[in-house]
């Protein structure tokens, strides 16, 4: 047909939107942080989470869900770990005593990951991270 | 017998991903098919729309359904009937975006029993926009997984689509919707006899591969926990060409992306090849001007005419003398 040249154009617009990841690098896309670097919080003051690391890791939004129902919504106001120790279910009396610095433990995931979790609309920021 | 072959390949596809994911095969599932799949499905649709661009289109043959333009005091149609390739354009947008042909589906029944009627049928049009637009969606937001750092563009979209804020990770609006319009989609071909009875393997497949991707996605978002630091990883390794496979990336991730290879690669040889093919299918693109304008085919030779002019300077006097009537009279000698 007589309009092969507007088809290309859409031929090439529509390959450069399917590549558009690789255009990312080239406009100053950094690669990949390196996971050697991950912090850990100070062993003077814990040597161990509320649950399992690895638990944690892939469920620390689930259970802070579940500790803000319990407290705010139930009042439930004690959380027995698996290993039987008991916790006062609050973010910011539990787990930032130890998680002390929202840029080391919090933002260097979920930025990477693109997670925005709704904690700091309503909780005080720990170490002045924005 | 269909249904059961694609469901068959489906679940092989998946299978098989999420065995070389066990395996720890991840170079190849997730370095080497991926990557040959981008490659085909780029190069393939390249090479059909070359294909198409350079099949002659002799006849404008636009499919019309209203009033063309005519004499001034006749209202033409201008979408249903485009005169202009502005109009032309307008119809394909709405297509393109909107699948107005959908809006024509209808539906055969019989009433009390005894007599025919037909009826307007939206779901196959409702199911098709929830679908197809729910992808595009969740390509883009799948952007955040391929870019660091991520546009705002899919900030915004992943902000927008998770705005219920149910569940923790949210669940998307467009993860419902997706699933909704594929089910419904499968659903359609089951239950409708007429469309049963038409329904080939080619049908089902990709239904059924797209049903596998949403499901191994929502299964990794909201119940199996799968790395997403390290599942990004390997994405960004990819797009940077120094492809690494991080430990510890689930089988089910693999069974994902080979799904979506599968897929991707599966689109230029099968009817997804609609995602161009629409835009070059003569009768939607082209402006019904056949009388207005004058189109030559393009493949006509020179052919060698006689004209009527011609013949009778040829064959006047024989003309005259016979009685028939002539443009120009015989010139006096």
């Amino acid at each position: 047909m007589g309009d092969r040249g507007k088809a290309l154009v859409g031929l090439g617009v529509f390959i450069l939107l399917v590549t558009f990841p690789l255009w990312g690098r080239l406009a100053g896309g950094q690669p990949v942080p390196g996971r050697d670097d991950l912090v850990y919080p100070d062993p003077a003051k814990a040597t161990d989470c509320i649950e399992a690391r690895d638990w944690m890791t892939a469920n620390h939004m689930n259970l802070l869900n579940r500790w803000r129902d319990d407290l705010v919504r139930r009042g439930v106001t004690e959380y027995v770990s698996s290993s039987g120790k008991r916790y006062y279910p609050s973010l910011t009396k539990t787990c930032l005593d130890c998680h002390d610095d929202r840029d080391k433990f919090c933002n260097r995931c979920h930025d990477y990951a693109h997670v925005t979790p709704t904690c700091w609309e309503c909780h005080t920021t720990p170490g002045g991270g924005a | 017998m269909n249904v059961l072959v694609a469901l068959g390949a489906a679940v092989g596809v998946f299978a098989a991903g999420m065995a070389g994911g066990a395996l720890g095969l991840g170079w190849l599932f997730g370095v080497v098919i991926p990557g040959l799949a981008l490659l085909v499905f780029l190069g393939g649709l390249a090479v059909k729309v070359w294909d198409w661009v350079s099949t002659p289109v002799p006849f404008r043959i636009p499919t019309t359904c209203g009033q063309q333009t005519s004499l001034d005091w006749i209202k033409p149609n201008k979408l249903e009937n485009p005169h202009t390739g502005i109009q032309a354009l307008g119809r394909m947008a709405l297509e393109v975006l909107c699948f107005r042909s959908l809006l024509r589906n209808t539906k055969a029944e019989m009433v009390q029993g005894r007599r025919l009627a037909y009826r307007t049928s939206l779901g196959l049009w409702l199911g098709a926009m929830l679908m197809h637009w729910s992808l595009l969606v969740i390509l883009i937001r799948h952007l955040r997984l391929m870019t660091n750092p991520v546009p705002a563009f899919v900030s915004f979209l992943e902000a927008a689509d998770g705005f219920l804020e149910i569940g923790l990770p949210a669940v998307f609006v467009t993860t419902v919707t997706f699933l909704a319009g594929v089910t419904y989609l499968l659903a359609r071909r089951f239950t409708n006899p007429q469309v049963r009875y038409i329904s080939l393997a080619g049908d089902y497949f990709p239904l059924f591969l797209l049903l596998g991707i949403g499901l191994s996605g929502v299964w990794m978002r909201h119940f199996g926990k799968v790395d997403i630091a390290a599942i990004k990883e390997l994405m960004l390794s990819l797009f940077h060409f120094s492809p690494a496979v991080p430990e510890g990336i689930s089988p089910v991730f693999y069974g994902h992306l080979f799904l979506a290879s599968v897929l991707l690669a599966y689109i230029p040889f099968s009817k997804i090849a609609h995602m161009a093919g629409i835009f070059l299918s003569p009768t939607r693109n082209l402006a019904n001007n056949n009388r207005a304008v004058r189109h030559v085919n393009p493949w006509d030779y020179p052919v060698k005419v006689h004209t009527y002019e011609e013949y009778e300077e040829e064959l006047r006097d024989k003309m005259v003398a016979a009685g028939l009537p002539v443009e120009k009279p015989l010139e006096k000698e």
